[in-house]
């Protein structure tokens, strides 16, 4: 009686769940429809080169945090905005797969012979998406706003190089004769000096003059056009059409768009997590998943439908060591200005010892176990595909050679004489480093631990501090906290020149390497000449790459590759070292 | 009665005032700020520094916190370091969510744990017993990750039957009554998630208090005068096994606004456990100070209202 009685009522509780579970049912198959399997055959883009494209269609990407809710490209900060305003946004160049600037908003440029002079001829035939022609009215709209007194945002960086910069921040004068209007389609950049980064400089995003000047700047940065995704207005191929906050960002056509009418309906971006993404591109929920963790890379793999391309990431990481110290007030006061004042670590003085660390650590061993071969080992802090990149035969490889390493020690005087099994400074005293390393990075994190170990077996007494969240570990970089420390850095482009982390007064050169040649090269550089002769400006950073991977500040570790996955029933996708999303209105589906 | 809760409401400022000092203390002493943890060599150092200028950053800290409480008690949560917005802007965008995921999942707590730790209550060391002992460890036992991505996989890739991500269809364009259902069928299976943890607890209260309740003397009086079963059990064992639940529930209203956070993550609902997480790593002090604000609000009041329910439940106690 008991038994049945309590079976009974499992049974109703179970009943009640199930119930409860097909009535939600009820409006299951909404997510469905916009979605479409990928497809079963074993596409072949290629085979079947004479289809047309067709109109119509959707394609999802993945993104995997929401963006900040800033969306006018003069205030944003984040990442994740300019993702889902990338079609919608253009500046006046683009960026070849060899990293050389193309025409985009504009149509031809050129400098003056002091390159202090940027000229530059727009289009004629762009409008924006709200049907106003986009004129030489918005480029120099835009920058004012950036130069503007009362701008808060980050970016005056771009505004400040030019001309009356100051002038027009401190009030002085009120039209900022940075960028000259010349007519309806010819600005003049008028920098104040002759730069390698005037192109990137000038290559803002352009934001619509009609839509913000009725803001002020102090106004437009919670103005609704810069908050609200739906009411963005840019010259690009799709245009922001409905978002829920957080969740989706849905871009539709522009049929007027300069470059053609793009085939697609609409772009969205859905804000997933990324421990399911890889199971969304098999039911169709996304089409695109960009940058994918290397743990989906076998499911990605087996799933029919789906293509991957894999491509270097513009950044490396890299083993730091403290050249020289501060003294303790510049340190304070956040000085960097003074190195002649600097103390140089004894510990990392010999060079001998630097290149020892660099056989030692097995850095093909870190590709091919933690990275399962997608990455490369790198050697000098230079994109492969830059034009000014050293060729591989121009620079110290330093394959792992644990040997070599011990000899070098041996030469240098670190010789173990205590018989600990770690080997002592050259004055026989005992010698001990530290690495400090950052969580974050679940690549990096686990190098750590292998590194010490390579380290070890050449004698060198390493160990690891405990590790500490990014923010704080890369605060401590700033007062030259750590002597050893992993970090890593993204590749600049377009503009190769190194000076922004490298110019010993730099902050962000954490290893406060102060090397006289280094500097002289890095001037050289920028000088007029390297400006006019690109073949010279070559040879400069050729000889600087040498220079660093000789004396090796860091230790060069690797370079990871991305890899983006996408659905195939996307046609004319463009795989190239920038990423799949070139010419995004080429785009069209085939639908099987 | 009134008194007495007009005193505990007075009494809740100072223990906010304390919080809120600690809190503050606390967060700033972590190295580090909005503008320090990701390094773009393409923003120069003075921008960044210009940046901590104006928003204060650079004064001492008893001048920042008496700038953020004056804000505060007007009611203005200020604005995020990192997104430049308000941050009331931030947390309106979200809290409905987590309310709405949090009642949700409680609601699926208590819905299983109680009838289930009555009927163990009533049959101990029977087949209803263990099983629900069984299958409430289990909830506790797994992991709210491996849960909810085991359930997105059967539910929701297989089967179909609940969507995996999100908190609404995008691009449906709900309004009003559909669009609340809507967002119900979203956050069934974060619910269960997050519901199917909670319920040992509770089960194993409810049984226990049960257990304990059932075997006292007035009770055996109830069955012998001969009342009906439902009665005595619902009437009189349950409201007097209620009390433990009463607690918990009052410390769960802070729980509702805490947020789940991995189960946020897994199912990419937009919530302020997320938020809340994020602005840690970014150093967003607005943000921290105004969650955490409402959270020990919460707690307050949760505890507030169980006491008063404790009096409700249980005409003996009293409060002078």
């Amino acid at each position: 009686m008991k038994v049945s009685r309590s079976i009974l009522a499992l049974l109703v509780l179970a009943l009640a769940f199930g119930s409860l579970l097909v009535a939600c049912n009820r409006g299951g198959n909404d997510t469905t429809s916009e979605v479409t399997p990928p497809a079963e055959e074993n596409n072949n883009n290629a085979s079947e080169p004479t289809d047309q494209p067709v109109d119509g269609g959707t394609v999802t990407f993945a993104m995997f945090s929401a963006p900040g809710g800033v969306f006018n490209p003069v205030f944003y900060s984040d990442n994740y905005e300019s993702q889902v305003i990338q079609f919608t946004f253009e500046s006046l160049f683009d960026v070849a797969d060899d990293l050389t600037f193309i025409p985009l908003l504009a149509e031809s440029w050129n400098f003056s012979d002091d390159y202090k002079d940027l000229t530059v001829n727009l289009r004629n035939d762009v409008k924006w998406q709200d049907g106003v022609p986009f004129t030489a009215d918005d480029v120099v709209y835009t920058y004012s706003v950036l130069a503007d007194p009362k701008y808060n945002g980050n970016r005056s960086g771009y505004a400040d190089p030019l001309v009356g910069y100051e002038e027009y921040k401190s009030g002085a004068e009120s039209t900022f004769r940075g960028v000259e209007k010349v007519n309806d389609y010819q600005v003049i950049f008028h920098f104040k000096e002759a730069r390698p980064d005037a192109m990137d400089l000038a290559n803002y995003p352009i934001i619509p003059k009609h839509v913000y000047e009725k803001y002020t700047v102090e106004e437009m940065a919670s103005a609704p056009e810069t908050l609200e995704y739906d009411k963005l207005i840019g010259t690009g191929p799709f245009k922001p059409d409905k978002y829920v906050a957080n969740e989706s960002y849905e871009m539709v056509r522009n049929p007027d768009y300069y470059k053609g009418a793009p085939h697609l309906d609409k772009v969205i971006y859905k804000v997933v997590s990324a421990d399911v993404a890889a199971s969304l591109l098999e039911t169709g929920e996304i089409d695109i998943y960009n940058s994918i963790s290397p743990s989906d890379l076998e499911v990605i793999n087996s799933i029919p439908g789906i293509k991957t391309h894999e491509y270097a990431a513009f950044s490396y990481q890299y083993l730091g060591l403290l050249m020289n110290k501060r003294p303790a007030d510049q340190i304070k006061n956040e000085d960097y200005s003074k190195p002649e004042t600097w103390t140089p670590n004894e510990k990392f003085k010999d060079k001998r010892l630097r290149q020892a660390l660099a056989y030692a650590i097995n850095r093909q061993g870190l590709v091919d176990g933690l990275l399962e071969g997608h990455g490369s080992v790198i050697n000098a802090p230079f994109p492969p595909v830059s034009w000014a990149a050293a060729s591989p035969d121009q620079l110290n490889q330093y394959p792992y050679d644990p040997e070599k390493a011990k000899a070098l020690l041996d030469e240098a005087g670190y010789i173990d004489k205590d018989g600990d099994g770690f080997r002592e400074d050259p004055n026989g005293n005992k010698l001990e480093f530290k690495i400090d390393y950052p969580t974050g990075n679940p690549v990096r994190y686990a190098s750590a631990p292998i590194i010490v170990e390579n380290l070890k077996e050449v004698g060198l007494n390493v160990q690891l501090n405990a590790p500490r969240d990014a923010g704080t570990h890369f605060n401590g970089l700033d007062f030259d906290e750590s002597e050893m420390f992993l970090a890593g850095w993204s590749l600049g482009y377009p503009d190769p020149d190194p000076s922004g982390i490298w110019k010993t007064t730099e902050p962000y050169n954490n290893s406060r390497w102060y090397n006289q040649e280094s500097e002289r090269l890095l001037k050289e550089g920028v000088s007029l000449k390297a400006l006019q002769d690109q073949n010279y400006r070559k040879e400069v950073y050729v000889q600087w790459q040498k220079l660093i991977n000789d004396e090796l500040p860091y230790i060069f570790l690797y370079s990871a590759n991305d890899i983006d996955a996408y659905n195939t029933r996307i046609q004319n996708v463009q795989e190239g070292p920038l990423g799949i999303t070139r010419d995004i209105h080429t785009w069209w589906i085939k639908n099987n | 009665m009134l008194q007495y809760t007009v005193r505990r409401v007075i009494g809740m400022i100072p223990i906010l005032i304390l919080i809120s000092i600690l809190l503050f203390s606390l967060a700033k002493m972590v190295p580090g700020d909005p503008f320090s943890g990701d390094p773009d060599p393409k923003i120069k150092r003075d921008v960044l520094e210009r940046q901590r200028e104006l928003w204060g950053l650079n004064d001492p800290i008893p001048v920042q916190y008496m700038s953020w409480a004056s804000k505060m008690i007007k009611g203005d949560f200020g604005v995020s370091l990192r997104y430049k917005r308000p941050v009331s802007d931030l947390i309106n965008e979200r809290i409905s969510n987590t309310l709405l995921l949090g009642s949700m999942s409680l609601f699926i707590t208590l819905v299983i744990a109680i009838p289930f730790g009555i009927a163990s209550g009533r049959r101990p060391y029977t087949l209803v017993d263990y099983s629900g002992t069984v299958f409430s460890n289990i909830g506790l036992a797994m992991p709210n990750f491996f849960m909810g991505l085991l359930l997105i996989y059967f539910l929701a890739i297989k089967l179909g039957m609940f969507p995996a991500q999100g908190t609404i269809t995008s691009g449906a364009d709900y309004t009003g009554f559909r669009l609340f259902l809507d967002k119900l069928h979203h956050l069934f299976l974060p619910a269960l998630t997050i519901g199917t943890t909670g319920t040992a607890t509770y089960f194993r209260y409810m049984r226990s208090e049960y257990l304990e309740v059932a075997g006292r003397d007035f009770i055996r009086t109830a069955k012998a005068k001969g009342l009906p079963e439902r009665m005595v059990v619902y009437k009189h064992t349950l409201r007097n096994a209620m009390i433990p639940i009463i607690t918990l529930l009052g410390f769960e209203l802070a729980n509702l606004v805490g947020g789940a956070i991995i189960t946020e993550q897994i199912f990419a609902i937009p919530g302020l456990g997320r938020l809340f997480i994020e602005s840690v790593g970014n150093r967003d002090y607005p943000i921290i100070m105004a969650v955490s604000m409402i959270s020990a609000v919460a707690i307050l009041v949760g505890n507030l209202l169980a006491d008063i329910l404790y009096s409700v439940v249980d005409p003996r106690i009293r409060y002078y």
